[in-house]
């Protein structure tokens, strides 16, 4: 840290004054509120983090009257974020850029109440289905596409009830599946006991209260939105499935049944833990499902997973547990050089699930578990370089396997900047879009961006004043944009190309 | 390699063969047919699943159950649904049964709400109810049920069967309303005691529910940082944290379990004992640090240390005579000194022929020794310093060989010959011997059925009592208690080579 740095630690000074002169230095104030009722937030913690010197970070507490601010900042860009218990951290689109000539004296800090869905599960007869397991998935924009994520389970109560809070305003999905609760006599007069008790489960759920997935709707919830969603689940002809995994049997495995869902998405239908080679899944209706296992035993992790149909009698299944994958790999920088500091390789799973792996100085990343699957593969913190083998943007892990991933980065890249601006004013927290790199950033306080370590090529840029929901990584969407583009070309080996002041036009899409 | 279905069915099938046959065989034309009632408000229970050896059904809407075709005998009636406990009844049929009457107990409920001294909710707080138990005439408590609060601070513990609980706010379940407050609360139990020795429990009755609210108080909280040293990567390992009376705290541990470095997050400024296990059985070693906490701990190394063998004899005493019987054959217990029930099991051995003894496997710490012997009473009992005759509790130091416990066995106890009624009936009952002499090693209990002999009693004064119900109804050990009680006993003397008899009169097993 630098003395400047240490300097601010004074602050906190709430009075709104004039622009802080440049020997002073700079301020950054304003207030905090809620970005529903625009009301005050007194008592919020408010937290700077410079973006040029990574790791530098200041916090203070907004007074009575929401009011905050920072004084003495060197000239910089800055995150500027805010949290308050009750409400959801909120913070500016884009970076706060000081300077001469910056107004940063009157920023609206806006802290999002939170949103809520809540509801009762209960079955044919009114009565309470508990330990329902209600699965919440979110629809969001990641990496620029729309993807379904599994953000939260819950199991219902006593009463049937189930309540996710606090929720980001968004668009989700619940999933409700359940086990009536006197399908356990399978375990004691499987022979005696009627069918109706032994061979009942409940069909899959969906919002608003469907069966069929295609008639599912998401609930679109706004900041501090309260939802209810009530579901019925209904017994029908169901099947006992014996899974057989005949390995590790001293350790608990932990199973989880999904079937084909949501938009092509894998639905939970049951998840549990078992120790022993026999685990019994009572209830499961017609189908074809996908079972995965998983075991630990402190220092090994075993996965396995079968796919398999169930008709209308009982079925029984193996499953085989393989030691987890591995992987390993390098980055290396084309014509050798030093790599930049602080590079973390990126995974993302088909759910939406990342794996952040830290790379050490010599280019390598590791780890010794990791589930199979297909990952996609990105790189953070290369801003001074970019991936030259883009076939390894996407990779496989199989079960068992020892993988090796090796990530070529060409240095250099080119950087393209300038400004957003809407009839003649800077335009703050617009969505800057580079086609096809598939990038986008926001603007910052002052209607700057930038984009770095670019592979050379011929880009279409643009902005748009609203793009938080634009899937800008797919063709499709964004192809109503191009014609209001500007075309920006990266020439080949320039290192450090700047394409600078290059303004982004701001733009509507053309429908024909 | 699949076993099939079927075959697991006949298991099944022979199990209840087995446990659950008709008493008497007959002609298969008999009924028992009958209702389901809750038990607290009277009303019919429609969909409660009725058992009896060999078929179930379920109750209609009236709450009505019918099972025909049945060979006269003695059957079990059991009936279950969720929110209530299960209960049954003996049904002898030969003629027909018609008017069987199930009574089902609902299930109780604890809930309430947290909230900060400001009067504002407090999600993620863990709210614990603790169910006492006596053991060895202490009390003891293990957690019974637990859940978190959600984001209006509320909680419900459902599924709790009629008895006392403590009442516990524990601290956060491992998530924290606002990550970077750095904000904890101390545990507070219901009713504002900070101990479980000064709390007062709460009594939950059938099908009532209870409301109760806990106000807390946030304090900055602590982490505390370091490593295990002896540790073995990739075995099972636990790191817990004891505040006040040695009562577990909430604070989350998190271990590497490749190096063995942890961290404990949430603490409240307080003294605590550190403690890490590692291993199962007689391979488990321990580490325990005394800490106090004013601020955030590094740097802490907690040494593993393996368990010691104890190693004692039993004499018998000099002056037993030519009668005396020989050898000694004592059954030993150590049972750890800790009010929280926790996976520990007891440690016990019996002596060999020459009297020696040893138990393998002793971890650090305070405990309680149990001696019964066959042939005789314990007239002295030493273990280094301490004698065990007068005080029985002794600490095992860590990794150091304990020094012997040497005991000596008299053979000139008195008998006393027991009978115990309630209202001229002779009935089942506990009873025990509680010495005047306050040596708890002399301390005797047994179960009475017609009636009762002790033998081998260490001579000298006694009161005696007998109570119906569970043997921990009566906290002996508990001086309070045993004020309580005091109007129920008979004092009795016994000599050496006494006999005795002794007419007790049985008191209902609760609180006088």
């Amino acid at each position: 840290m630098t003395g400047g740095w240490l300097a601010w630690l004074a602050v906190g000074s709430l009075a709104a004054g004039a622009q802080a002169s440049a020997s002073e230095g700079y301020r950054i104030a304003g207030v905090v509120v809620n970005a529903v009722s625009g009301q005050p937030v007194a008592g919020a913690r408010v937290t700077l983090a410079s973006i040029e010197r990574r790791g530098q970070r200041l916090s203070a507490i907004g007074g009575d009257d929401g009011r905050f601010a920072f004084t003495s900042l060197p000239r910089g860009q800055y995150e500027l974020a805010g949290q308050r218990r009750g409400l959801l951290p909120g913070r500016p689109s884009g970076a706060i850029v000081t300077g001469p000539g910056q107004d940063t004296e009157s920023i609206l800090l806006r802290l999002p109440p939170p949103a809520i869905i809540s509801g009762k599960v209960v079955d044919d007869s009114g009565e309470p289905v508990a330990q329902a397991l209600v699965e919440l998935l979110g629809s969001r924009i990641i990496d620029g596409r729309r993807q379904l994520v599994k953000d939260s389970f819950k199991r219902t109560d006593d009463i049937g009830e189930y309540r996710f809070a606090p929720l980001p305003a968004g668009n989700y999905y619940l999933v409700v599946s359940g086990l009536p609760w006197y399908t356990k006599f399978n375990e004691t007069l499987a022979e005696s006991a009627p069918r109706s008790m032994t061979h009942a489960g409940y069909g899959v759920r969906y919002h608003p209260n469907v069966g069929d997935p295609a008639a599912a709707e998401p609930l679109v919830l706004q900041a501090g939105q309260e939802a209810t969603s009530n579901f019925t689940l209904l017994p029908v002809p169901a099947s006992p499935v014996y899974v057989h995994c005949e390995q590790e049997e001293s350790l608990t495995k932990q199973y989880t049944l999904t079937t084909a869902g949501l938009m092509g998405n894998a639905v939970s239908v049951r998840q549990g833990g078992e120790t022993g080679d026999l685990y019994n899944l009572w209830g499961i209706l017609p189908g074809h499902y996908t079972l995965r296992a998983e075991a630990a035993d402190g220092s090994r992790t075993w996965y396995g997973a079968t796919e398999f149909d169930v008709a209308a009698t009982d079925t029984d299944v193996d499953v085989t547990l393989q030691q987890a994958p591995s992987l390993s790999g390098m980055v290396v920088v084309d014509g050798g050089g030093s790599l930049p500091a602080q590079l973390t390789v990126l995974l993302r799973d088909e759910t939406g699930r990342g794996v952040a792996l830290a790379m050490g100085a010599d280019g390598r990343f590791s780890t010794p578990v990791i589930a199979p699957g297909r990952y996609r593969v990105t790189i953070a913190g290369a801003d001074e370089c970019y991936l030259r083998n883009r076939e390894a943007e996407i990779l496989d892990v199989p079960a068992g396997a020892a993988v090796r991933l090796n990530l070529s980065m060409a240095k250099g890249g080119g950087r393209i900047a300038g400004t957003v601006d809407r009839d003649g004013h800077l335009l703050a927290g617009a969505l800057v879009v580079l086609s096809p790199a598939n990038r986008a950033v926001e603007s910052n306080s002052d209607g700057s961006y930038e984009f770095r370590g670019l592979p050379p090529g011929e880009y279409a840029l643009f902005a748009v004043e609203d793009g938080s929901d634009l899937e800008y990584a797919n063709p499709a969407v964004i192809r109503p944009y191009l014609p209001g583009a500007k075309k920006v070309q990266v020439p080949p080996d320039v290192a450090h190309a700047l394409l600078r002041a290059v303004p982004a036009p701001l733009v509507s899409p053309q429908l024909k | 390699m699949l076993s099939p279905p079927a075959a697991r069915r006949v298991q099944f099938s022979v199990a209840v063969a087995l446990l659950a046959a008709p008493l008497l065989a007959g002609e298969p034309d008999f009924c028992i047919a009958g209702t389901v009632l809750n038990a607290a408000t009277g009303e019919p229970l429609r969909h409660a699943a009725v058992t009896i050896p060999q078929s179930a059904a379920f109750t209609d809407a009236a709450g009505a159950f019918r099972f025909c075709n049945l060979p006269a005998g003695a059957y079990y009636a059991n009936a279950e649904k969720p929110g209530f406990v299960a209960a049954g009844s003996r049904v002898a049929v030969g003629p027909s049964r018609e008017d069987v009457v199930l009574r089902l107990d609902p299930f109780s409920v604890i809930a309430g709400r947290v909230e900060d001294a400001a009067g504002e909710p407090l999600q993620y707080a863990l709210i614990q109810a603790l169910s006492a138990s006596v053991a060895e005439g202490r009390r003891k408590v293990r957690v019974a049920s637990a859940v978190s609060t959600d984001d209006r601070g509320v909680y419900r513990l459902a599924g709790l069967h009629p008895g006392r609980y403590y009442l516990r706010a524990a601290g956060w379940d491992g998530a924290t309303p606002d990550p970077d407050a750095n904000e904890a609360f101390a545990p507070i139990y219901f009713g504002g005691a900070s101990e479980l020795a000064s709390a007062t429990p709460v009594t939950v009755e059938p099908g009532r529910d209870l409301r109760a609210d806990f106000s807390v108080s946030l304090r900055t909280a602590y982490r505390i940082r370091g490593a295990i040293a002896g540790f073995s990567p990739g075995r099972t390992a636990t790191i817990e944290l004891l505040g006040a009376g040695q009562e577990p705290s909430a604070a989350p541990a998190a271990l590497d379990a490749a190096t063995g470095v942890f961290q404990v997050g949430d603490v409240v400024p307080g003294s605590y004992i550190l403690r890490a296990t590692q291993g199962d059985g007689r391979e488990r070693v321990r580490g325990e640090l005394p800490l106090q906490v004013v601020g955030d701990v590094k740097g802490v190394v907690l040494p593993l240390v393996g368990g010691v063998a104890l190693k004692g004899i039993v004499r018998m005493a000099a002056d037993s005579g030519p009668a005396a019987p020989s050898p000694p054959n004592c059954a030993i217990r150590l049972s750890p000194v800790e009010v929280w029930i926790s996976e520990e099991t007891e440690l016990a051995a019996a002596t060999e022929p020459n009297g020696e003894f040893h138990i393998e496997g002793v971890l650090t710490g305070r405990y309680r020794i149990g001696m019964d012997c066959a042939n005789g009473y314990i007239s002295a009992a030493r273990f280094g310093e301490t004698d065990l005759l007068a005080g029985d509790e002794f600490t095992i130091p860590p990794g150091v060989a304990p020094p012997p416990l040497e005991a000596v066995l008299a053979s000139d106890g008195g008998a006393l010959d027991v009978t115990a009624s309630t209202d001229g009936e002779p009935g089942p009952a506990w009873v025990i011997l509680l010495p005047g002499s306050g040596y708890e090693l002399h301390t005797r209990i047994a179960r009475l059925n017609a009636n009762l002999n002790f033998s081998g009693v260490a001579p000298g004064d006694y009161q005696a009592y007998a109570w119906t119900g569970p043997p921990e109804a009566f906290e002996y050990a508990n001086p309070d208690a045993r004020q309580a009680w005091a109007g129920r006993a008979v004092s009795i003397h016994i000599g050496p080579r006494d006999r005795q008899n002794v007419a007790l009169k049985i008191a209902a097993g609760e609180d006088p």
